[in-house]
């Protein structure tokens, strides 16, 4: 398990370096130089030759690439923001606390929403609870977050004026985004968690448990929900990893500091340090979480653990 | 019932109804099962034979089986009259079953010793402790041939014939009364058909259990049933001991065809005689005798009337001309 692990770290090596060059090509096939971004177009040519020549934009695009990755993994420096003049990692960490505390939020909120009436409406099939679910997941999985944020916005905020409409310094304002956040997602998590549920109940080893005098409690939480949780885990973890790139839609609707808007800010700025320290971040977090998904399965079924133990080679 | 009766089932019928059609797939079976005893029920694919032994487990799919006649006497007691609550005590303790594909049947992922011995923990009436349990599934596990230290192993690591010792050992760890052994072979290889086949056998004449054997091949009826079923289209066409089904004089029409279809090492045929046609749609109701279509001495009355029950000294033959009618030798 650990050299399966090892291995898996070490492959984030190439998957890194490859985003990091795609990310690097893409920004500077975009027109316009940094130098006249910052200064404006009434600034003079000189004054912004200089300043592109200060951020080495004047370089070849492979010496400024490789000076880039150099940077990382000799002196540990992810460069300095063209805009704020301040070092990428400062505003990386001050946006992600927010970023991650919002993510773990709606994650739990919707896996123990989503995950528990999937299972309720998948043990009363055609009943009329999981018709009002399932009507209700597909509502939540059909309105755009947006909108969903500016209704709770103008509900809780304006009307009843319970909750802060912006900011994040305290729990209060986390509220709403992840109510925004993680309805969204239960709905999906409902219908997969349903589906998922009504596949398995219906495998012939579920019978056998039945066979065998297991009451139902026992039949759907002992044997069914295991088998069932696999694909549910998938996409938890893949959504999990891609609300760590920050929830840009309830960030800037409740006007939050997050690595969404960081990075979208970033990009409108060219400011090219800032769009690769932030991507490369995210990349290596979200492949930190699809690792972490994986050994998850291997603790669920044990046929997965023994193919992570045979160093990915299944014995059937 | 008599005391040397286990299992009753009188007059049984079951069908599935969705939203689009009506499938009639058992119609008023009657059977009976005495104590140690194997009853044998023959037929091909979509008999109706599964239905019925889910039927006494009471494992059908609610939303969609329909019981809607008969009663299955189980020691006296209707099992369809039961509660879901009385039925988890016998289900697994008093009647168990083995089921077709060992592949399937196990739950991947729990461990074999998890999943054998749950039936013990499920029907806990010795008030075994947690280390009994262990040491009676360790014990059945070396009676069906698998060494105890595999016990924490998972299916996956199972072939397919152990998978259904495995299988073997679930039901029977409860020292059931009565066992419901669904196609128990027919997912393994012929060599391991044998030695699985022969396990059963040998495990229930042990414990003097009873027990339902569902298959398809005669061979299999001929080695281990003491009566046999004839299933066809949800109905049992024969019916009687092993000797009149094998050597009697009367035979359903149907019947002959089953023994014409297997090969035969002794006469010299060129070929093998399989029964023309397919089963009756079974979501069709039907008038006259359901097997007429395929039947080669069918006449209008078959059908037109439905063909009352012969019998003749407890052999029972579903057709209009049992008993007047005398075997073709076949070639």
């Amino acid at each position: 398990m650990a050299k399966y692990i090892i291995k898996r770290l070490l492959y984030m090596i190439p998957v890194l370096l490859g985003v990091a060059f795609l990310v690097f090509t893409i920004l500077s096939l975009t027109p316009g130089d940094p130098g006249s971004i910052i200064l404006g177009i009434t600034a003079r040519p000189e004054d912004i030759a200089a300043l592109n020549e200060k951020f080495g934009y004047n370089k070849p695009f492979l010496i400024r690439f490789f000076t880039y990755i150099g940077n990382i993994i000799f002196h540990h420096d992810l460069g300095i923001s063209y805009q704020t003049r301040q070092p990428v990692i400062d505003s990386i960490l001050a946006r992600f606390p927010n970023t991650l505390f919002l993510a773990v939020l709606s994650m739990c909120v919707s896996a123990l929403l989503g995950v528990t009436l999937g299972i309720v409406s998948a043990v009363k099939q055609y009943q009329a609870i999981d018709r009002v679910l399932v009507v209700t997941a597909l509502i939540f999985a059909s309105i755009p977050g947006f909108w969903l944020g500016l209704m709770l916005l103008l509900l809780f905020s304006l009307k009843l004026g319970w909750l802060p409409s912006f900011g994040s310094g305290s729990l209060k304002n986390f509220i709403l985004p992840t109510v925004t956040v993680s309805l969204t997602s239960a709905a999906g998590l409902l219908r997969l968690t349903r589906a998922s549920m009504l596949e398995t109940v219906r495998q012939e080893y579920i019978r056998t448990a039945r066979a065998k005098g297991a009451p139902e409690k026992l039949v759907i939480y002992k044997h069914a929900l295991r088998n069932a949780l696999i694909p549910v885990v998938t996409t938890m973890g893949t959504s999990f990893g891609a609300s760590l790139g920050g929830a840009i839609i309830a960030e800037t609707v409740f006007a939050m500091p997050g690595m969404g808007t960081l990075l979208t800010t970033a990009i409108r700025q060219k400011d090219i340090p800032m769009v690769m320290g932030a991507t490369l971040f995210l990349a290596f977090l979200f492949s930190l979480v699809i690792l972490l998904v994986d050994i998850l399965y291997a603790f669920i079924d044990p046929r997965i653990k023994a193919k992570y133990q045979n160093g990915g080679r299944s014995r059937e | 019932m008599s005391d040397n009766e286990i299992l009753k089932v009188k007059d049984l019928s079951i069908l599935y109804k969705t939203d689009l059609e009506t499938v009639y797939a058992v119609n008023h079976v009657s059977f009976t099962l005495n104590k140690g005893q194997t009853l044998g029920l023959v037929g091909e694919t979509g008999a109706g034979k599964t239905t019925t032994a889910l039927g006494i487990m009471s494992l059908l799919p609610k939303r969609t089986a329909r019981v809607t006649s008969g009663e299955i006497l189980f020691e006296g007691q209707d099992l369809l009259k039961m509660s879901e609550k009385e039925l988890l005590g016998i289900r697994g303790q008093k009647i168990s079953m083995i089921f077709q594909d060992p592949m399937t049947a196990l739950n991947p992922v729990l461990t074999v010793g998890d999943q054998i011995g749950e039936t013990v923990r499920l029907h806990n009436t010795k008030n075994l402790s947690r280390e009994e349990i262990e040491k009676k599934v360790e014990d059945t596990l070396e009676l069906v041939g698998i060494p105890k230290e595999r016990k924490n192993e998972y299916p996956y690591q199972f072939s397919g014939g152990m998978r259904q010792r495995v299988v073997i050992a679930m039901a029977l760890i409860c020292d059931p009364r009565m066992l419901i052994a669904d196609e128990p072979t027919t997912a393994l290889d012929v060599t391991i058909q044998a030695q699985v086949l022969s396990m059963i056998c040998d495990l229930q004449r042990k414990y003097g259990t009873s027990m339902i054997m569902i298959t398809h091949d005669l061979g299999v009826v001929a080695e281990t049933c003491d009566t046999v079923g004839v299933v066809y289209a949800g109905e049992i066409v024969e019916y009687g001991q092993l000797a009149d089904i094998f050597a009697g004089e009367d035979h359903h029409p149907y019947t002959e065809g089953l023994f014409g279809s297997i090969p035969n090492l002794k006469t010299k045929a060129r070929r093998l005689q399989p029964i023309e046609g397919l089963m009756p749609d079974p979501t069709v109701p039907v008038e006259g005798c359901r097997f007429a279509p395929r039947c080669k001495y069918a006449t209008d009355q078959c059908r037109s009337k439905k063909p009352p029950l012969w019998e003749k000294d407890g052999h029972q033959i579903r057709c209009h001309f049992a008993g007047i009618r005398k075997e073709a030798k076949h070639e």
